[in-house]
């Protein structure tokens, strides 16, 4: 689906954003991308989307080099960025202006998921309110049904139950032929949404693993409940201590993704090696 | 799928175009009418209603050329603001529909547009000032004075295509970075002009405007000598200036191409 092989980019050639990445992701799963601030997330999305050139490698969607911008390509590609800009049309004028670029753009699911999301579809969308917007753009992105849907901080701006009913949308829409990648700060946003983690870490994919994957291989306990023997990090909070551990018992636990994140950007080798 | 031209893509983006935008381009086209109405009526009434072709010609290069200038350099305005350049830059669409959508507007629309606003505003004034009495203005005869207005949408290629490349060049600031640019560009031409006379010729060369003949003269010898361009030099200039306009719109392609965000 998406193969980015030995990519590297820079917006100087002095300083590099990422070199030599490599990444396969495929189709059927929502991909979490997570990084520190500056980590380059957004700029890989756009490496993907085509946005940037790299200075060595490719981003190939399908075949498709990102970086050629053909029709084709761009057509099984969505990208709702972190910052939007609304015409002033309606919801509706604007899918009668844009929704025939897309070949697959359902109509009825884009009113079915205006209508879930609480968004007007007569009101200008540039009237809006930013998390409004945001909504409809959403809504525009799953309808268009490309077989890539790239979202970046799509949760950025959302109330609560927003992001509830973001979460059941885009599990619902998910299917074997499409890929969605979201990239955020929020990690608990993510939460029984995404089903493989990619951490980018200075210049490289530090982490790229299936969420089943991790809960089968690590466990997420307090510190009491964790084995000493196993235990490859501790993060401590205000309401004691928790560990990632080596999971040998094969009990389930649920993924703390900001823990995880925290061990892997810190440096515990250890977590990512278990996973190999 | 025609990844390079497909005309029915190609309408729909020009109609999504059209849809976005044409509210800011009727309210620019009122404005240039305004401005137009404004300044023409105030030259007529201030000379007693006259109203003389040179006047009307003044009037048509200099709107013909500011005014294209300033819309031409905002066509790609979206591309230099990164909330806007995601969603333009990734609507399933080739770069040459994107060019030839901003093409048409900037150069063919815009032209119709400013010749019919124009010569509206300019029988209008004329008419009004015709009421007076001893007042005969008349309205520029395109059959007699073909050369000039030939001249004036060559030239205006020309300026269109500056500011077309300058559009997509510049992030910011298009109309004015563009200008600058095309200023810095002709005093380097003036300023290298003499001392490569000079050096054809052998002799001293006067200050002279390029494309605008040649002054020589020898020192302590008066007169000077004044070598003025002749028919066929006209004739190269024009294809000279044909041939930069389209460099500048290929060069405008390529550089939409690899525009990033």
């Amino acid at each position: 689906m998406i193969e980015i092989k030995s990519l590297t980019f820079g917006y100087s050639k002095n300083s590099l954003l990422f070199k030599n990445l490599n990444l396969t992701l495929k189709a059927g799963h929502i991909y979490g991308l997570l990084g520190k601030n500056g980590a380059g997330k957004s700029t890989l999305l756009k490496n993907i989307a085509g946005l940037v050139y790299p200075l060595e490698g490719h981003c190939k969607l399908n075949q498709y080099n990102a970086a050629d911008r053909l029709p084709a390509f761009l057509q099984e590609l969505f990208f709702i960025p972190e910052e939007l800009f609304m015409p002033a049309l309606t919801a509706l004028q604007f899918m009668d202006s844009t929704a025939h670029f897309y070949p697959n753009f359902d109509a009825v699911q884009f009113r079915k998921m205006l209508n879930q999301f609480d968004v007007p579809d007569h009101k200008q969308l540039h009237k809006l309110s930013f998390g409004q917007q945001k909504k409809a753009m959403i809504c525009f992105g799953l309808a268009t049904n490309t077989s890539l849907l790239i979202m970046d901080e799509p949760t950025n701006g959302l109330d609560i139950p927003s992001k509830i009913q973001f979460r059941k949308i885009i599990a619902s829409s998910l299917t074997e032929e499409r890929c969605v990648i979201i990239s955020t700060h929020q990690v608990r946003d993510l939460d029984s949404l995404i089903d493989t983690l990619v951490i980018l870490h200075e210049k490289e994919i530090v982490f790229n693993n299936s969420m089943d994957d991790i809960a089968e291989r690590l466990q997420f306990t307090t510190a009491a409940q964790a084995n000493a023997a196993d235990i490859l990090y501790t993060e401590e909070n205000t309401i004691g201590v928790n560990t990632i551990s080596i999971n040998t018992a094969q009990n389930f636990s649920r993924v703390d993704m900001e823990m995880l994140f925290n061990a892997i950007i810190s440096g515990h080798q250890s977590i990512t090696e278990s996973l190999k | 799928m025609n990844n390079i031209f497909n005309a029915q893509r190609f309408f729909k983006l020009l109609n999504k175009h059209t849809r976005e935008h044409y509210k800011t381009y009727l309210i620019s086209t009122a404005v240039l009418i305004g401005i137009l109405s404004l300044l023409m009526g105030c030259t007529a009434y201030l000379s007693g209603g006259q109203f003389g072709t040179n006047a009307q010609f003044g009037y048509f290069y200099i709107f013909l050329f500011l005014c294209g200038a300033i819309f031409t350099s905002m066509i790609f305005a979206n591309l230099g603001d990164k909330k806007k350049s995601i969603p333009a830059l990734t609507l399933p669409v080739s770069n040459l529909e994107r060019f030839v959508v901003g093409w048409i507007y900037s150069y063919l629309i815009f032209q119709v547009i400013f010749v019919i606003c124009f010569f509206t505003i300019d029988l209008i004034v004329i008419s009004v000032g015709n009421m007076n009495p001893g007042v005969r203005n008349v309205l520029i005869n395109s059959d007699e004075n073909s050369d000039k207005l030939l001249m004036a949408f060559l030239i205006f290629g020309l300026v269109h295509a500056s500011a077309f490349f300058g559009a997509i060049f510049f992030e910011k600031m298009q109309f004015i970075k563009t200008m600058f640019s095309v200023f810095i560009v002709l005093i380097i031409l003036q300023l290298i002009n003499i001392p490569l006379i000079n050096f054809f010729f052998k002799i001293s060369t006067r200050m002279q405007p390029i494309f605008a003949g040649v002054s020589l003269y020898e020192t302590g010898k008066d007169p000077y000598v004044f070598i003025r361009p002749t028919a066929d030099s006209y004739h190269v200039l024009m294809i000279m200036c044909l041939l930069v306009t389209l460099v500048l719109w290929a060069a405008t392609f390529f550089k939409l191409k690899e525009k990033q965000v």
